[in-house]
């Protein structure tokens, strides 16, 4: 009890430590939490809208597809409503046509485009239970005829769409066309619209047939059943009407056909953003590890007391894991509460960027709640566990002497354990290749690491030191060099990560001195100073902008001072510490850094995994572009790129733009292509591929993909050409055939006309567009290439080509420099995401310096109220604590990024060719990171410094 | 001499200033009922070119004192002053470059920075300063202390005597008008304290630094030129020329 109570009390006395500690472990579970509860509230939101979207009816009828995208299934026949009308118990039919990228035109010529997908539908006007209420505004009517058509309430009156006015209307297949607004709907809820994010427009039937199907037929018939009727039976005598190739289902299926559609993107996102809540939890872990060894160091002499008082050794590291304990539940308990809001706060912005429904909701399972307890109590303890073993080692005798230092035990040596200890260690490492599960990889790795170090120990201590380096290499080289699937090679990756990390971890403490020594020097405050002119010339620049701006009546301009007040801050701080780098006060800081190596290590470990996995980002994400480049410079042949250019990879327009294309004397050879994730399936292996369609004949002159070999005599509706991997991991070459499956059931034998190097655009398999248009029922057009006619300058090719594309607002027509521009900074806005998620990692890695120079300032007070007494100014003091920030800032920085360059260069020798086949490393981008980092420590020392110089001098010379 | 914000006490005239001085120093601690009065109006002065040692039992007010006159605490009322400045007039950044330039410390134990050698320590005011001692000077310290072949060992590898010899050092190497020292020999045995205690009177002597000593010790007090006695915050004594022994029947007799 009585321990209980000093816990306690420890805990109070010293706040600021405690709250900076449970900061961590806060932001990790809030972030773990919130990513549960949103994405439950996903599930649940999609869950109802799969219920809105897919009610009413009882049955459908619709072709069977053995694999594939829905909506590139053959259409359903035009005379099988008739026939299934006829079935007895079958009450009504309402056959549906659903098309994407269906996009009204305003009345400016702008396409009304949605957040999420522009989706054209036909007027349920059969259905005693249509899903679409028309708006009861007096002139709102259902569209009749081919010269009509109706939109979704919200939609309209977003983009000012006028019911009796007519306007022009994107269709799959006959271009544009000029319809009148006859009404408004609401869909699925005649009181709210339940369009997440889409738009929606809708046609007569038979409208909506030619205009979206082209003519072919339904994309389903539903089937609404007469009272009592059994819905088994019905749906066995409809079968029986039924021509091959169709189906019928009954509605819960196709509920649940939708719900996991959304599930499965939705589990994604989940992932997604698991990988990084882990990265930020690992981050917390060093910290908690670090603030738990430091804090028992600097109570040593009350440890000592205490046992010198009787308390078992038992009993003091009681204290401290009931310390831990109390900061893991504070933790949790407000990192869960801090999870829902966060979970909330994402509802509402997706909700004001239209993209999702009004109202929050908050799903609170309890795997939530179990997950984040076990995660955050689990880290917080896990971390805690060594320092507090190590407080019950400590003697009693500190309490009565002054130099007692907490030193790491020595372990006695025994080579025959150790020996065994590590055979089991190196055989938990090779089970995990031949158990074919990365599961146990993670957590087998783990295991190996822990059981060659505590084995390697008991041989050898500096052996014990390099040991999870070298067992995190070997896992990296086995993920390099093995032939394994592509999830057990990205768990491999990610635990020979994590064990090099700790490995890192091991070594860096012997580092840690000369890395201190060298780095807290002149050239370092040299750095500093430019830093900040060049900041200081940046706060200037974004003032003069500020300033212009709200001159030119742009009041919102002034939140741009927000920025130029953090830059600015920044700048004052790195141009202050220079002096730091020439004077007494900069020596002191870099002894103190070197002073305690194992402490400034695991501080800067924090910061390195952060680092680390920028960096990494950085050389893959620079791979990626050089890549891009090298392709779009050989391979990029044709001079117009026409297209969405917003990387939806389901964003499609009509075919008539390319058919206009070629109308135009400006352009000669105008291509189409189209792309299906899952296009056919290999009939002898059962291996679904993906596969782009285009016109093979002209391709070369296009997109070159750098054959080894092409044999045009072979080309033809069922020819295919081919990457040389997919081309030998089948022993295929020209003239091979390869028998496959289309969704439609036909199975086609294809034969292999070209066998090409570079994967980059075309993907592994391109097929014939016109063996496309016999197999797929999608036929809008992905993308288009085009040449330049002779003798036209390249502003009359833009101007023929933008008559064209203009009555499509969404598409863009490049040119090949355009183009190579628009595909880098899709790149770049990739590692934007990656590295605002990876931001709070290193967020979090900031408040772990800040708790090490703060308690590091704490134990030092009675030196610091000497040298303050000795003529220290407090600005002197500011800037040597500061300087210490810089130093192990910089040392994580340099670590971190040294470590990335490792990880991004085993990332893209494992990223297929397909997609990287250049390495880049970009040094300037990884320099600057290590100046941010430098920044970073100035701004994590801010408070510590502050609280340094605001020591009083006589308290602290007494300070004991 | 005095370059920092020279304001001339009243009645000072045009002699020579002393080195310290206070006039009517007082400090309270607390307030109202639990106040305690540490300093009670003191007036004492310690002349340049004097070693001389503040006296009196725990409580007596000693350390406040010397805290004050060095410009490491406020008072309540009064003033001090160092050589013609006054300390009370000075913002904290002043004072503590007035401590730099002014004033040297030596204190009874954790007088020096663990991570600095022990050159560095002692010219650590000068680059705290951004000074360098051209002038030999600090090589006639470093030769007084003694320790040509230790000065590039931590204090750690140090024993006390030669540290507090250290502190001294540093004290002297910016060639302060006043050094303070709080207890120089309080954690030492008898045999270092005596020759950490003749050192200052050769430092006094030889190099005519001026030295403030507070001490409980009569045997420390024994070296001085002059001892203070203090008690409940008033100077209630003096001996010039102290001897041990005199200082030892002085307390008596103020003990009874």
């Amino acid at each position: 009890m009585a321990l209980l109570r000093l816990t306690v009390k420890n805990i109070v006395d010293k706040k600021f430590r405690f709250l900076l500690t449970t900061l961590a472990v806060f932001l990790g579970v809030m972030f773990t939490s919130g990513v549960f509860v949103f994405t439950d509230s996903l599930r649940s939101t999609f869950g109802d809208l799969s219920g809105d979207i897919e009610s009413g009816y009882d049955l459908a009828v619709r072709s069977e597809i053995p694999f594939g995208q829905r909506l590139q299934a053959a259409p359903v026949p035009l005379d099988v409503p008739d026939q299934v009308q006829e079935v007895d118990g079958v009450a009504a039919v309402q056959p549906r046509v659903i098309e994407f990228n269906i996009i009204p035109l305003r009345a400016d010529g702008e396409a009304a485009q949605a957040q999420g997908p522009n989706i054209g539908v036909n007027w349920e006007d059969m259905s005693p239970d249509s899903r679409l209420f028309l708006t009861d505004d007096g002139v709102s009517r259902p569209p009749a005829g081919p010269d009509e058509f109706t939109m979704d309430v919200d939609a309209a009156a977003e983009d000012d769409f006028v019911v009796g006015e007519r306007y022009r209307v994107q269709s799959a297949d006959a271009g544009i066309v000029e319809l009148e607004l006859v009404g408004t709907f609401s869909f699925a809820d005649p009181e709210e619209n339940a369009l997440v994010g889409a738009k929606l427009v809708a046609f007569d039937t038979a409208t909506a047939v030619s205009l979206l199907n082209d003519g072919r037929g339904y994309d389903d018939v539903t089937v609404f059943l007469d009272e009592g009727a059994d819905p088994d039976a019905v749906s066995a005598a409809v079968s029986d009407q039924l021509p091959e190739g169709l189906e019928v289902v009954s509605l819960e299926v196709l509920v649940d056909e939708q719900t996991d559609n959304f599930n499965t993107i939705v589990n994604q996102f989940q992932t997604f953003l698991l990988v990084f809540a882990s990265v930020i939890l690992l981050v917390s872990a060093f910290i908690i590890y670090n603030t738990f060894t430091i804090v028992i160091g600097q109570r040593i002499r009350e440890l000592g007391l205490l046992r010198a008082l009787g308390a078992t050794g038992k009993q003091v590291t009681g204290t401290v894991i009931g310390e831990a304990l109390l900061v893991g539940v504070v933790a949790t308990v407000a990192g869960i509460a801090g999870g829902i809001g966060l979970a909330a706060f994402l509802q509402w912005l997706l909700a004001r960027l239209d993209f999702g429904p009004e109202g929050v909701r908050l799903p609170m399972e309890p795997r939530t709640f179990v997950l984040s307890a076990v995660i955050g109590i689990g880290i917080t303890l896990g971390s805690a566990i060594w320092p507090a073993l190590k407080a019950r080692r400590v003697s009693p005798m500190a309490a009565l002497r002054d130099d007692v230092r907490l030193t790491s035990h020595d372990v006695a040596r025994r080579p025959a354990v150790g020996g065994l200890l590590v055979a089991f260690g190196v055989a938990a490492a090779a089970i995990q290749f031949v158990i074919d599960r990365w599961e146990l990889i993670l957590l087998l790795s783990p295991l190996a690491a822990v059981l060659i170090y505590v084995g390697t120990s008991r041989i050898d201590p500096l052996l014990a030191r390099f040991s999870a380096l070298a067992l995190g290499s070997v896992l990296l080289i086995v993920a390099l060099v093995a032939d394994l699937g592509t999830s057990i090679v990205l768990t491999l990756l990610g635990a020979s990560a994590l064990i090099i990390f700790l490995g890192v971890n091991l070594l860096s403490p012997l580092l840690a001195r000369p890395a201190a020594q060298a780095i807290g020097r002149k050239p370092t405050a040299v750095v500093m100073g430019i830093v900040g002119a060049v900041l200081g010339a940046a706060t200037l620049a974004l003032l003069v902008l500020t300033v212009t701006q709200v001159a030119e009546g742009t009041p919102a301009a002034i939140l741009l001072l927000i920025p130029t007040a953090a830059v600015g801050f920044a700048a004052y701080l790195a141009v202050d510490v220079v002096p730091a780098g020439f004077r007494v006060n900069g020596l002191m800081a870099r002894q103190n850094a070197a002073r305690t190596p194992r402490r400034t290590a695991s501080t800067a470990a924090a910061l390195m995994i952060g680092l680390a996995l920028v960096s990494a980002a950085a050389v893959v994400a620079a791979s990626l572009k050089a890549t891009f480049r090298d392709t779009l410079n050989d391979s990029v042949a044709a001079d117009w790129f026409v297209w969405t250019g917003n990387g939806d990879p389901n964003a499609a327009f009509s075919n008539q733009v390319a058919v206009d294309l070629a109308q135009l004397d400006e352009t000669t050879e105008v291509a189409s292509y189209r792309f299906a994730d899952e296009a056919f399936r290999t009939t002898d292996d059962d291996k679904i591929h993906d596969s782009l369609a285009a016109d093979l004949s002209t391709l070369e002159r296009h997109l070159d993909p750098d054959f080894v070999e092409l044999d045009r005599s072979l080309l033809g509706p069922t020819a295919t050409l081919v990457h040389e991997d997919f081309a030998s991991d089948r022993a295929m070459g020209i003239g091979s055939t390869l028998e496959v499956e289309f969704i439609d059931q036909s199975v086609e034998t294809l034969t292999v006309a070209g066998i090409y190097t570079d994967a980059t655009i075309l993907g592994n398999r391109v097929i014939d567009l016109e063996l496309w248009d016999a197999k797929f029922s999608a036929t809008q057009d992905q993308f288009v290439s085009a040449l330049s006619a002779e003798g036209f300058g390249e502003d009359e090719v833009r101007s023929a080509i933008d008559t064209v594309v203009v009555d499509y607002p969404q598409v863009r027509a490049q040119t090949k420099s355009e183009f190579q521009d628009d595909q880098e900074q899709q790149v770049d806005n990739f590692l934007i995401v990656i590295n605002v998620l990876l931001a709070l990692a290193i967020v979090i890695a900031l408040l772990g310096v800040a708790n090490t120079l703060a308690l590091s300032v704490f134990e030092r007070t009675r030196e610091l109220g000497l040298v303050r007494a000795v003529g220290m100014t407090t600005r002197q003091m500011r800037r040597m604590v500061r300087f210490e920030g810089v130093i192990v800032s910089v040392f994580g920085g340099v670590l971190g990024v040294l470590l990335g360059v490792v990880f991004g260069l085993a990332a893209v020798a494992i990223i297929p060719d397909s997609f990287i086949n250049q390495l880049s490393i970009p040094v300037g981008q990884l320099g600057l990171y290590v100046v941010l980092a430098a920044i970073a420590g100035l701004v994590a020392a801010y408070f510590p410094a502050r609280r340094a110089s605001r020591l009083n001098v006589l308290e602290a010379i007494a300070h004991e | 001499m005095t370059t920092l914000s020279p304001s001339t006490p009243p009645g000072a005239g045009t002699a020579p200033h002393p080195a310290a001085r206070a006039v009517g120093a007082s400090k309270v601690y607390g307030s109202g009922d639990t106040a305690v009065r540490a300093l009670d109006a003191v007036d004492v002065e310690f002349e340049p070119g004097r070693f001389s040692a503040i006296m009196g039992p725990s409580g007596s007010g000693k350390s406040t004192l010397m805290h004050c006159m060095a410009g490491l605490d406020d008072l309540t009322e009064g003033r001090v002053y160092i050589g013609g400045t006054d300390l009370t007039e000075l913002s904290d950044h002043e004072l503590t470059l007035l401590r730099r330039e002014k004033v040297g410390f030596v204190f009874q134990a954790f007088n020096l920075v663990p991570t600095l050698t022990a050159i560095e320590n002692i010219t650590l005011p000068l680059d705290l300063a951004g000074k360098t001692s051209d002038d030999g000077w600090l090589d006639q310290v470093i030769g007084t202390i003694g320790l040509a072949d230790r000065l590039s060992h931590r204090p750690s590898e140090l024993s006390g005597g030669q540290q507090q010899r250290v502190a001294v050092g540093r004290a002297l190497a910016s060639r302060p008008d006043i050094i303070f020292a709080d207890e120089p020999t309080g954690n030492l045995d008898s045999r270092s304290g005596s020759e950490i205690l003749e050192f200052m009177q050769h430092a006094v002597a030889e190099l005519g630094q001026t030295i403030v000593m507070v001490t409980h010790d009569p045997n420390a007090a024994g070296f001085s030129d002059r001892a203070v006695f203090l008690g409940d915050g008033r100077v209630v004594s003096e001996l010039v020329d102290p001897t041990a022994d005199a200082v030892l029947d002085r307390m008596k007799s103020l003990g009874d």
